[in-house]
């Protein structure tokens, strides 16, 4: 049963309140034991609103270091959970994420390969990183969907077998380019981009995940409605009186973008486009208008409070980030595939 | 409404570089029912499309009402003509208002408050016969009441002309006649292709009998659908009788007349 209007905005009142409280407790909690009182001191001494007695190192664990990757993985799981929310709308496949779909395989390609140019500059890498990223993305979507196309049907089991090729393969081309290149570990970079992991959270992260969001959000709320009506199937959608193909064609690259910016910040975490939608639509049902805002800042909390299991939980080593979502979000994903095909047949 | 609602003027479509629409010219009076009949690939759906404004004239016109269709913008076809989906295997995480609700999508803007539009669903919803489905979740209802859902939600588009591509798909025997009934019921004017030779007779105004991309016959039922149309077109032998109790056409199946007729057989002679 879809909720009303106004509880669906309820939920999203109570997930922002979530996320703040969220950041503010996750960037506390930590290796090196600070206290929300201290991380609120620094916070407020960097904002200029009040001078902290704290010492140098303390200043740089919190504003260096927690508050940049507390912040990072809030803008990547809000940019994911909003990608899945496009790409299942947009396909009319449950089961469309960027992960699954290859989307971000295809970008740690292209961020990795930018790796290899060894770019110089700490300027151009952070640019040429989600660029490449981006553009890593837009390929591996094209080739998911035209694989899916050649085998037949665009149904949801053939997307998400084409997917899984696409996938694998640059996953593994993503592997080779690591071990031919890398210095130093490269068991542990390969980890990195291929499950994510927020250990190299920075404010440029910050920025780009920031940004990616702040170009595509207000495009996927603009177009709200269109996400609704690609329900009906393309032509009644297209009776509308809108360009099925254009809205297609845009929100695609759109979820590239996302995507390749996202990945670029934490590489391929996997679950949080597949899982959020599902949870969130659950609650607010599927009109595009409630489900968007909340799924972003259920994202948000989501991917805010794995990252902090994934440092803790083998304190001091850390786990990908990926590893969490995936131990989570396979078993959430059987519940919600398995009522999925109840309703269907009930 | 009087007049023509539809006219559609030696119309051609190519798709892909292939014409699968060749000269075709008919016209719908307002508030009739016309269904189109012929095989598969007769070019039915290519027609509605083309008439939904959604697949380009290569040649000819498509009018509506007396306006040109290639003059007018995407939005204001849309303030026109409806096309009604398929919901077969569609999972929407809707309720019943909200789905009806998409179709005002064409008019909202300055000009629709909030309250004209829950105005306009529940009219939909209601002239459809689907007022008690109201509040429902979309995945609760039957095949038959998302076939309802579906009329209400074209309705809400508030268009002249409601285009439907086979509407009884996947429903059982009484849910394709309730369907039927509401949209033939409407007043308004309907474009319907259809598959069952006897809903077409029993349920519209003029058939147009398409074969090959071109338009075989037009007229009312008993003209259109004649033994010999339908094994020229159909490849099908047969009896068109007439029913006790109104005298309307009723078609008796007698059997398949093989390849003749019949392009995409397997028996074709040029395999």
């Amino acid at each position: 049963m879809a909720a009303t209007a106004r509880s669906a905005w309820g939920l999203s009142a109570v997930l922002a309140l979530a996320l703040i409280a969220s950041l503010a407790a996750a960037a506390s909690i930590g290796v090196a034991g600070l206290s929300l009182g201290t991380v609120w001191q620094v916070v407020a001494d960097h904002l200029g609103l009040a001078a902290a007695d704290v010492s140098a190192l303390t200043d740089a664990i919190v504003w260096e270091i927690r508050v940049p990757r507390v912040l990072t993985a809030a803008a990547v799981g809000a940019g994911l959970a909003i990608a899945g929310v496009v790409m299942q709308a947009l396909t009319r496949n449950p089961l469309a994420d960027p992960y699954l779909l290859g989307l971000s395989s295809g970008a740690s390609l292209g961020a990795v390969g930018v790796l290899l140019l060894g770019l110089g500059s700490a300027v151009a890498l952070s640019v040429a990183l989600p660029a490449a990223a981006f553009a890593g993305a837009l390929l591996a979507l094209a080739a998911s969907l035209a694989i899916a196309r050649a085998a037949g049907a665009i149904g949801p089991a053939t997307v998400v077998l084409a997917g899984l090729a696409v996938s694998q393969f640059f996953a593994a081309l993503t592997s080779l380019v690591i071990f031919l290149t890398a210095q130093g570990d490269s068991y542990r970079q390969v980890l990195a981009w291929l499950l994510g992991s927020l250990a190299g959270s920075t404010w440029t992260t910050v920025v780009v995940a920031a940004a990616a969001l702040a170009v595509v959000l207000p495009l996927v709320v603009a177009w709200a409605s269109r996400l609704d009506a690609f329900a009906l199937g393309d032509t009644a959608a297209q009776a509308l009186g809108f360009s099925v193909r254009a809205t297609r064609l845009a929100l695609f690259v759109a979820v590239s973008l996302l995507t390749g910016a996202m990945v670029s910040a934490s590489g391929a975490i996997g679950f949080v486009g597949l899982i959020l939608p599902h949870l969130v639509r659950g609650l607010t049902g599927g009109i595009h208008r409630r489900l968007v805002p909340a799924a972003a800042l259920g994202g948000a909390v989501f991917l805010v409070w794995a990252d902090t299991l994934a440092r803790t939980i083998v304190d001091p080593r850390e786990l990908p980030v990926g590893v969490v979502t995936a131990v989570i979000g396979v078993p959430a994903f059987v519940i919600v595939l398995v009522r999925a095909r109840r309703r269907r047949a009930s | 409404m009087t007049g023509v609602a539809v006219r559609v003027d030696a119309l051609s479509v190519e798709r892909s570089g292939r014409r699968v629409l060749d000269g075709v010219s008919l016209e719908v009076p307002a508030g009739t029912v016309l269904g189109l009949v012929g095989p598969n690939g007769a070019g039915k759906s290519t027609l509605l499309a083309a008439i939904a404004g959604i697949l380009p004239a290569a040649t000819g016109t498509v009018r509506l009402g007396g306006s040109d269709l290639a003059a007018l913008g995407r939005r204001d076809i849309a303030r026109m003509v409806a096309w009604m989906e398929q919901h077969s295997a569609n999972d929407i995480a809707m309720t019943v208002d909200e789905v009806v609700g998409l179709g005002t999508f064409p008019h909202r803007g300055r000009a629709w408050s909030r309250a004209q539009q829950a105005d306009a669903v529940a009219g939909a919803l209601s002239a459809a016969g689907a007022a008690h489905l109201a509040g429902r979740s979309w995945g609760r209802l039957s095949g038959g009441e998302r076939q309802r859902v579906g009329i209400a939600r074209a309705l809400a588009q508030r268009p002249r002309v409601l285009l439907l591509d086979e509407p009884t798909n996947h429903l059982d025997v009484s849910a394709q006649l309730a369907t039927l009934e509401c949209v033939a019921g409407l007043g308004i004017t309907v474009v319907a292709a259809l598959h069952d030779l006897n809903h077409a007779a029993r349920y519209c105004d003029a058939v147009a009998v398409l074969d090959g991309g071109g338009l075989h016959r037009i007229g009312p039922p008993r003209e259109a659908l004649s033994s010999a149309t339908i094994a020229r077109v159909f490849g099908v032998a047969t009896s068109v009788l007439s029913h006790p109790d109104d005298g309307r056409a009723v078609i008796a199946l007698d059997g398949h007349l093989g390849g003749a007729g019949y392009s995409s057989s397997p028996r074709d002679p040029r395999s």
